[in-house]
């Protein structure tokens, strides 16, 4: 059986969310419907933080930030 | 390695060898043995089967000393999550509101098949064992706690760290789980 151990997961979703990939795969049917799963998530939720993040900063003026 | 677990779902018989080695080695309710099968019979990789799970659980890694305060733990603590959940809602002024909320619904979802699924198949059942995967999830109710946060700007990004940081470990804890 593929050992896939908790710091291989972790790194895999690092590369995934990341969107650098480096050819990493899972293996079971099981665990690629999940990663679709996933990935729809961070597709939709990564840019809507992101959006927020920067309408934040936005927000205050260089003098007021704290 | 296993110390809260004595005989994990996803540990192999420390088999090596003998005629009947496939039927004792491989667990034939676990559906992702398809997958193994299909995989191993290839010629992408070389593992040292045979002793696979013995190089990686050894019997001195789990022993499970921990196995019973583990599952009493995780009762005492669902239980709480359970009461307190059901005093918060009595407590709130619109409990249809409250439960349309993201946090109840995490709740719910954390809380009441916890019981279902411990009474009906037990805590060594593969479901139940994919549930407790997902109890990561409350992570997601990292809000209250940035609620006392006053600053703007350090509520918003403490709260995307958060967001990010609870992505990152249910994702992974769930697909580590999968695969294995």
């Amino acid at each position: 059986m593929v050992s896939f151990n908790f710091f291989q997961s972790f790194y895999f979703i690092m590369t995934t969310i990341s969107v650098v990939g480096y050819g990493s795969s899972i293996y079971s049917l099981q665990g690629k419907l999940m990663m679709g799963l996933i990935i729809i998530i961070i597709i939709v939720t990564i840019p809507e933080k992101a959006t927020d993040l920067v309408t934040l900063l936005n927000s205050k003026s260089k003098f007021a930030l704290a | 390695m296993c110390k809260f677990d004595k005989d994990p779902i996803w540990r192999m018989p420390a088999t090596s060898s003998g005629p009947d080695y496939m039927e004792n080695v491989y667990p034939k309710d676990i559906w992702l043995i398809d997958s193994y099968d299909k995989e191993s019979n290839t010629t992408s990789y070389v593992l040292p089967i045979d002793n696979l799970s013995e190089h990686y659980f050894p019997s001195g890694d789990c022993s499970g000393e921990f196995h019973i305060y583990y599952y009493t733990l995780l009762i005492m603590s669902h239980t709480y999550f359970l009461t307190e959940f059901l005093l918060r809602a009595l407590s709130a002024k619109e409990i249809k509101n409250f439960i349309g909320e993201l946090d109840s619904m995490i709740e719910i979802f954390t809380n009441v098949p916890f019981f279902m699924l411990l009474a009906i198949f037990g805590k060594e059942d593969y479901y139940f064992q994919l549930f407790l995967a997902f109890d990561m999830m409350r992570l997601m109710l990292y809000d209250r706690y940035v609620a006392h946060i006053k600053t703007e700007l350090t509520n918003g990004i403490t709260s995307i760290i958060m967001y990010l940081f609870s992505l990152i470990m249910i994702s992974s804890i769930v697909i580590q789980f999968i695969e294995n």
